[in-house]
Parts: structure tokens; C-alpha cells; sequence
């Protein structure tokens, strides 16, 4: 790595970088803002009116899903809070060396006595760095979110029923107001798995984005392949959880392996799994947290070497 | 040597950009790249700066090999290329300050000193300024280095001629530092007065390897002379080319030029003229220029019947099938200057006695 180049780098990506980790912040206090506006009890009915068959498209039982720490797990889900770190993924991945090229600064930079892989790990470094302040914005947000929100709740008179057990509300009587906060709904440290699984997820991608922008010299043309991939790959899994007839193309999609509300249940659920590869859950063998980061990782680490490997072999053609 | 290439070749495809190119040049000299578009200079240069990885032989720096000692081999040398591009959101000090902690020999003082003397504005950010400022400013980071190699390719394409002039001067300066400099450029004027050495390629080949002190001290006389053989003295021959075209004599000639002035005097010549032969009649010879078609202006006759009268070297006969009108095509059937006219014009060169 050097110095200088990193200095550059962050200098080039610092208002992207800022923009996305406040967007991140934001968003995330705000969905929780607005899990703290709707009542669980709501949640429960509408549940009850959808047909059986939805579940399937979910990862975690609905049952769990509308809980204070189910619903507010599903924030890492959001598409805007994904489309965050997608952009940085994408435009400093793509940026490494087909952007450099297109722009033409390459030859000035490369002509340094600088190594190639000098200035990939450079521009890695930084790509990383963001990577991690957007996922620690995600958790920042968090944080405010259930610090600051307060869940209203409507308590209403309950009566037991004598041979079952059970307590049945009586909702024509007069309601008790109560203000929960919402640390006491869901802990905050339940959100750190999702947190390491959208961090592993940031990696993946700038790995790829890397290694696609090593061999190419348009950085459109990066652009382009790498979001395809990512819409490819995002309705691979939706195919493979909607149909049991595919659902071995579970297999053929990396973003089966991002799974931040499963990482959640299994804190909440069985804390004491949360960081194994394997979980048993619900009677099933299931990837835990540590697989669904590991696969990521590995992935985006080998996106990162082989851009390594691509880029110190190949010839720097002069800018068009 | 400072540079050396060993037979570079480097072939992009079933298309050979550079062939066999072999090349060792000393330190302390200004060496010349000199050929048109497509000629391969630039390829030589990138697979210099281990840019370009050769398809066969090697190319070295102070010792150090271009692709496998990049870095080592980069501390050498510092480059400025054909169409240099900066940081467009960062302001012309800041690039020469990163530039400056980037390498350890290149010093922001140097750069700033020359930035004044290149008159640039400093304070304007990059996406903002011309591409001739672009250029004084990429010059500014690759001249304020002391590497001992420094490749300027097209250095003065998009400068005022002010700044040219400065470039020219800096160059100078550099090799009276004992520094090397590789010069590329399509300017033969530039290459004529800054160069010791300079290199003629074509498609890819060194056609010509020119020492420039030699070139300097060639001359070219041209003179009227009455017909008959002229016999140059066998003493001078060895420096003296002769080519003849009826009554016109041309005499290439090496070295002092007294003798043969001394000797015109008795062959009752006129209209003498001497020039330095240029790098202009070298690079003539490796490249020639490709005849474009001369076509006159329309004569209007009495009749009000526009006639055209021309000549295409690549048309070696009328077509009699041509329509009359000598208007709708653009070499009509009285067309001027077929080749054999052409070769009537073309000189003969005799043998020197």
C-alpha cells in the first residue's frame, strides 16, 4: 500500500463515502421510527389473512418476522439500504482499474515507482474502509433507533378463561396506554450478525466489482456486467425460494448466503449458536451466521486476488 | 547503457506494432523517436515503462528490466505521456503535491518553480483547465523529477509557442546535467534542434538510426550546369552523392564544404544554391508522402465549355470509354501527366567518377 495513492483514493470518495454512511444512519433510525409507530398485534392479523404459501419466500417464520427484533432485522433487507452499499461497492470497485484507465490517469500514476499491486492494494484499502463505515452507519442507525424510539402499546383488560388457561382480551373496555422503550423490545447487540453478514456482502461485491475492472478498460462496460450479475443473481434466488421444483438454484445465487434476518433469529432464538457455520434450527441443519460471512468473504477475497493476479499480467492500453 | 532493448517485438493479435527492435542508448544524450501515426513509437514507450508486456525480447533500464523490475526500473525514469490526464477534482498545487510524496526524487519546490516559469495557474482545479494547461502541468510533474531517464512523448503538442520554446530549453538543460532524455514527436524541427540521436520508424521498424552531429554537417548544393558528364574528383568522392536531371545537378555532400566549392568554380555553374540536407529529406525517404490528386481549375473556353486539366500519379492510362463531358468524372479523357510523363521528370543518378 502506499500512503499517498490511499490519501488520493480517500480524497476522490470521501462525499460518496460520507453520503452513503449518513444515508445509512438515517434510514435505518428511521425504519425503526416507523416499527415503533405500528403495534406488533396489527402485524399478527395481516399475517393471519395471507395464504400459507408466502412463508416459503421468506427466510425465517412469519411468525417470528413480526417481532420487534424480526421486523427491525428486516432492515438490512430494505432496498435502499442495500442500494447504499451498492453503490459504493460498485462505483470504487469499478473505479480500481478500468476507471483509471478511462480516464486516462493510469499512466501518469503507474509510471511512478509504484507497484501494480501497490496501487490495487491502495485502492482496495479504501474501497474496504468504506465498506466498513457503511456498515457501521447501518449499526449507528440502529443504535439511534432503538435508543430514541418509544413503542406505544394498547393494553386492553383481559379476562382469564377458566378451563383453558388463557387469557382473552376484551377490546370494547378502555384501552391502557404504555410507552416501552424499544431497547426493552429488542437488544441491541441481536443486530450485530446482521451487521457482520452486510459487511461480508459489501466485501463480496467490491471483490467482484474489482475483478471485473481488472481486465476491462470501460468502466461503463464494469458497471453494466456487475449489475447485471447482481439482478441475475437476486432473481436466481427468488426463483429457487418461490418454486420447490428450483429450489436447488438456491445453490447458483451468492445472495443466498446474505442472510441477515436469519443471523438475527438465531441470536434471538439460540444465542448460544449464534456464531457457529452450522445451526440446528427448527429441526434442520442451517447455515449460521460464521457461514453465511464465510462464504461472502471468500468470495470477495478471491475477487480481490484474482483482480490481482489479472491486473499485475496484463497490458495498460493507452487511453482512447 | 542506459536504455537497452534486446529484439522487442510486440504484436497485439495477428498485428505486429513493433518488430524486432533493438536499441542502446548512452546517458547524457537527447534521442529522437520520430515516425508517423502508427509507426510504433508509442508502443516502444509503453513497453518501455513495463506498460506493455513484449511477445519476445526484453527491454531494460539503468540494468533494471522493464517487467519484472518495474519498480526499480521506474525509480530511473519519469514520463510524460502523449495525452496526459490529471485529477479533475483536484487543483493544479495539490496534483504536484501528491505527485511529490509519491516519489522520493521529485521535489514540490522544483515543480512550483517550474509551474511559474510555464506561467500555469496553480490555484484552478484540473476539470477546469485547458488541455494546454493540462499539458504545462503534467510537464511541471514529470520535469521536477532527477530521474535519469525522462520520456516525453509529444511533450509540446498543445502548447503555445512560448511555452514550446521553454520545454525546448528544459530539455537542454536536462542533458547538460548528464541526464537522458527519449523525445517523441511528430514536430521534425523540434527533433532537429534538441536531438543528438534521433530514430526513424515505420510500421513498426527502425528504418533509420541518425546521428544528428553527422546529419548537421550534410549539405546539399544545387546548381545549373552545362549538359555533359560531370566527374567529381576522386579525392572527395567518397563525401559526395551526385544526381543529375538534364541541365540540374544535385550534390549531396558530407563535411567541409570548401573543397567543393572551390572545385564548382571551373565547371561553369549558375544559379547555385546551398542548404543543410534536414531531418525533412531523411524522414522523405522513409515515409513518402502519398501524391494527392492535382486536378487545375476549370478553363472556360469561348464556347462556355469548362475544360479540366489534371494529373493523377496512381492513373497510368485514359480511359478512351470516358464520357465527353469533362465534367462528370474528376480525371477526364483529357487528363494531363500520365506516368511516363511523371518518369520523364524524375532524376538519374550517375555514376561518380
Amino acid at each position: 500500500m502506499n500512503g499517498a495513492l490511499i490519501r488520493k483514493n480517500l480524497d476522490e470518495s470521501k462525499w460518496l463515502m460520507l453520503g452513503c454512511f449518513m444515508a445509512v444512519i438515517v434510514i435505518c433510525a428511521v425504519r425503526i421510527w416507523i416499527v415503533s409507530q405500528i403495534e406488533t398485534s396489527n402485524f399478527r392479523q395481516i399475517i393471519e389473512w395471507l395464504p400459507g404459501d408466502l412463508e416459503k419466500l421468506s427466510a425465517v417464520p412469519f411468525s417470528w418476522i413480526i417481532t420487534y427484533p424480526g421486523r427491525i432485522a428486516l432492515t438490512y433487507q430494505e432496498p435502499i439500504i442495500i442500494l447504499c452499499l451498492a453503490v459504493w461497492c460498485i462505483a470504487r470497485g469499478s473505479d480500481c482499474v478500468s476507471g483509471e484507465l478511462g480516464r486516462g490517469t493510469m499512466e501518469m500514476l503507474i509510471a511512478q515507482p509504484i507497484s501494480r499491486m501497490q496501487f490495487l492494494h491502495s485502492h482496495t484499502f479504501v474501497t474496504v474502509a468504506g465498506v466498513v463505515l457503511i456498515t457501521l452507519g447501518t449499526f449507528v442507525g440502529v443504535w439511534l433507533g432503538i435508543e430514541l424510539t418509544v413503542v406505544h402499546e394498547k393494553i386492553y383488560p383481559t379476562v382469564q378463561l377458566p378451563f383453558f388457561q388463557e387469557e382473552l382480551p376484551l377490546p370494547f373496555m378502555t384501552a391502557e396506554e404504555r410507552h416501552t422503550p424499544m431497547r426493552e423490545k429488542a437488544n441491541l447487540m441481536l443486530f450485530v450478525p446482521a451487521a457482520c453478514n452486510y459487511l461480508a456482502f459489501g466485501i463480496m461485491l467490491s471483490g467482484l466489482t474489482a475483478f471485473m475492472s481488472s481486465w476491462d478498460r470501460y468502466r461503463w462496460r464494469t458497471i453494466g456486467i456487475i449489475t447485471a450479475f447482481h439482478i441475475c443473481q437476486v432473481l436466481t434466488k427468488l426463483l429457487g425460494m418461490a418454486s420447490t421444483d428450483f429450489s436447488w438454484v438456491l445453490y447458483l445465487s451468492i445472495y443466498s448466503a446474505y442472510e441477515p434476518e436469519v443471523a438475527v433469529r438465531i441470536a434471538d432464538v439460540q444465542p448460544e449458536s449464534v456464531w457457529q457455520f452450522w445451526v440446528n434450527m427448527d429441526g434442520m441443519v442451517v447455515l449460521g451466521t460464521s457461514g453465511y460471512c464465510s462464504i461472502l468473504l471468500a468470495f470477495g477475497i478471491m475477487g480481490f486476488l484474482a483482480a490481482g493476479k489479472v491486473f499485475k499480467n496484463r497490458d495498460l492500453p493507452a487511453p482512447t | 547503457m542506459l536504455v537497452q532493448t534486446q529484439n522487442l517485438k510486440k504484436m497485439f493479435g495477428g498485428f505486429t506494432a513493433l518488430d524486432d527492435c533493438s536499441l542502446s542508448i548512452k546517458e547524457g544524450i537527447v534521442f529522437g523517436l520520430l515516425g508517423p501515426n502508427g509507426a510504433g513509437k508509442t508502443t516502444l514507450l509503453r513497453c518501455l515503462l513495463g506498460f506493455l508486456f513484449p511477445s519476445s525480447g526484453a527491454a531494460r533500464v539503468n540494468g533494471y528490466d522493464c517487467h519484472k523490475e518495474t519498480v526499480k526500473a521506474h525509480q530511473s525514469l519519469t514520463y510524460l505521456p502523449g495525452d496526459a490526464q490529471l485529477f479533475g477534482s483536484m487543483k493544479g498545487r495539490k496534483v504536484l503535491r501528491f505527485f511529490s510524496r509519491l516519489r522520493s526524487d521529485c521535489h514540490l519546490s522544483d515543480a512550483l518553480q517550474l509551474a511559474e516559469r510555464f506561467d500555469l495557474d496553480l490555484g484552478r482545479r484540473v476539470a477546469f483547465m485547458s488541455t494546454g494547461m493540462r499539458q504545462k502541468l503534467a510537464l511541471c510533474v514529470c520535469l521536477s523529477t532527477r530521474a535519469k531517464v525522462t520520456i516525453l512523448d509529444e511533450p509540446t503538442a498543445n502548447l503555445d509557442p512560448t511555452v514550446r520554446g521553454e520545454v525546448i530549453r528544459i530539455v537542454d538543460e536536462i542533458r547538460k546535467q548528464g541526464r537522458t532524455v527519449i523525445f517523441s514527436s511528430h514536430v521534425l524541427s523540434e527533433i532537429e534542434e534538441v536531438c543528438d540521436r534521433v530514430v526513424v520508424m515505420r510500421r513498426g521498424v527502425i528504418v533509420r538510426d541518425l546521428n544528428m552531429a553527422e546529419l548537421k554537417s550534410k549539405h546539399r548544393v544545387h546548381f545549373q550546369a552545362p549538359l555533359g558528364k560531370i566527374q567529381v574528383p576522386k579525392e572527395f568522392a567518397s563525401n559526395v552523392t551526385l544526381h543529375r536531371n538534364g541541365s540540374q545537378v544535385q550534390l549531396d555532400v558530407s563535411g567541409d564544404l570548401a573543397f567543393i566549392l572551390n572545385w564548382m568554380v571551373g565547371l561553369q555553374v549558375s544559379s547555385v544554391r546551398v542548404e543543410p540536407i534536414g531531418l525533412r529529406s531523411v524522414y522523405d525517404q522513409c515515409h513518402r508522402p502519398i501524391e494527392a490528386p492535382h486536378v487545375d481549375l476549370p478553363k472556360i473556353d469561348s464556347s462556355g465549355i469548362a475544360e479540366v486539366s489534371g494529373h493523377c500519379p496512381e492513373m497510368t492510362e485514359v480511359d478512351p470509354q470516358a464520357p465527353k463531358n469533362p465534367l462528370s468524372t474528376p480525371f477526364p479523357a483529357k487528363a494531363r501527366g500520365s506516368s511516363a510523363e511523371l518518369n520523364d521528370g524524375v532524376d538519374s543518378k550517375e555514376d561518380i567518377e
